[in-house]
């Protein structure tokens, strides 16, 4: 199985999910309204595509306070990291 | 496993949807620069008015002080993204800003020669030299994120 679409992830397939984990892979974490600022997606469907990449391992979750202000900050797990350099290696190679 | 053959043209345009993500989040890294040059300017308008005028100048130097923690405070607040390069970038200028202030203050106290009666340059000179890390970091900081 030497053709490069084998290397394609599935979750990454959908343009949201591969936009927020773009941007997580170039951040050592963001927090969520930035990703959804940017991405320009609501907030529901933000946390739905962040529920399916987190059960799927690719994200961590995490929870904390600025002052008073509840954050919500989002990171890429080693694993998601893997599979999105991967996934890209085989984008870059369609591409050529 | 895929077995779905994305296009030529999806998948440059999936490619360079990725540069625009990461071009986001470098261009947010400009706020840790911004949090540098608070700290260096703290640092070169304190030891100016150090060197001026060391012993009437005790209020404003505490003002300079308490409003660079404001900011720092304000930016850092802000902050909704960071890249381990930025970060890291922060870091290795930060620090040896951090050390050569402790350095300095540490060895001045010991060897008193730290006082009105001591010449003023010695704050000034110091302070040049520990700003120095801080404006490479911006540099590279603001580098990096254009």
């Amino acid at each position: 199985m030497s053709h490069p679409r084998h290397e394609l992830d599935d979750l990454l397939g959908h343009p949201v999910r591969f936009s927020v984990v773009a941007m997580l892979a170039a951040a050592e974490r963001a927090e969520f309204g930035f990703v959804r600022d940017n991405v320009e997606v609501t907030d529901s469907v933000l946390s739905k595509q962040m529920s399916s990449l987190e059960q799927a391992g690719y994200v961590k979750v995490s929870k904390g306070f600025v002052g008073n202000r509840p954050r919500t900050w989002l990171s890429l797990t080693k694993g998601g990291r893997r599979r999105f350099e991967r996934h890209m290696n085989a984008l870059r190679e369609i591409a050529l | 496993m895929n077995q779905a053959q994305p296009s030529r043209s999806a998948a440059q345009a999936a490619l360079a949807e990725a540069a625009i993500r990461t071009s986001q989040v470098r261009r947010a890294d400009r706020q840790l620069g911004w949090m540098l040059a608070v700290l260096a300017s703290m640092d070169l308008v304190i030891a100016g008015l150090m060197s001026a005028a060391f012993h009437v100048v005790g209020p404003a130097v505490l003002a300079v002080y308490l409003v660079a923690i404001a900011l720092v405070v304000v930016v850092l607040v802000r902050v909704r993204v960071y890249s381990r390069t930025g970060l890291q970038l922060f870091s290795v200028s930060a620090t040896p800003f951090t050390l050569w202030n402790a350095l300095v203050s540490g060895v001045s106290l010991a060897a008193r020669w730290w006082g009105p009666a001591q010449p003023g340059y010695h704050f000034g000179i110091s302070a040049v030299i520990g700003v120095l890390p801080l404006l490479v970091g911006i540099w590279l900081l603001f580098r990096k994120s254009s």
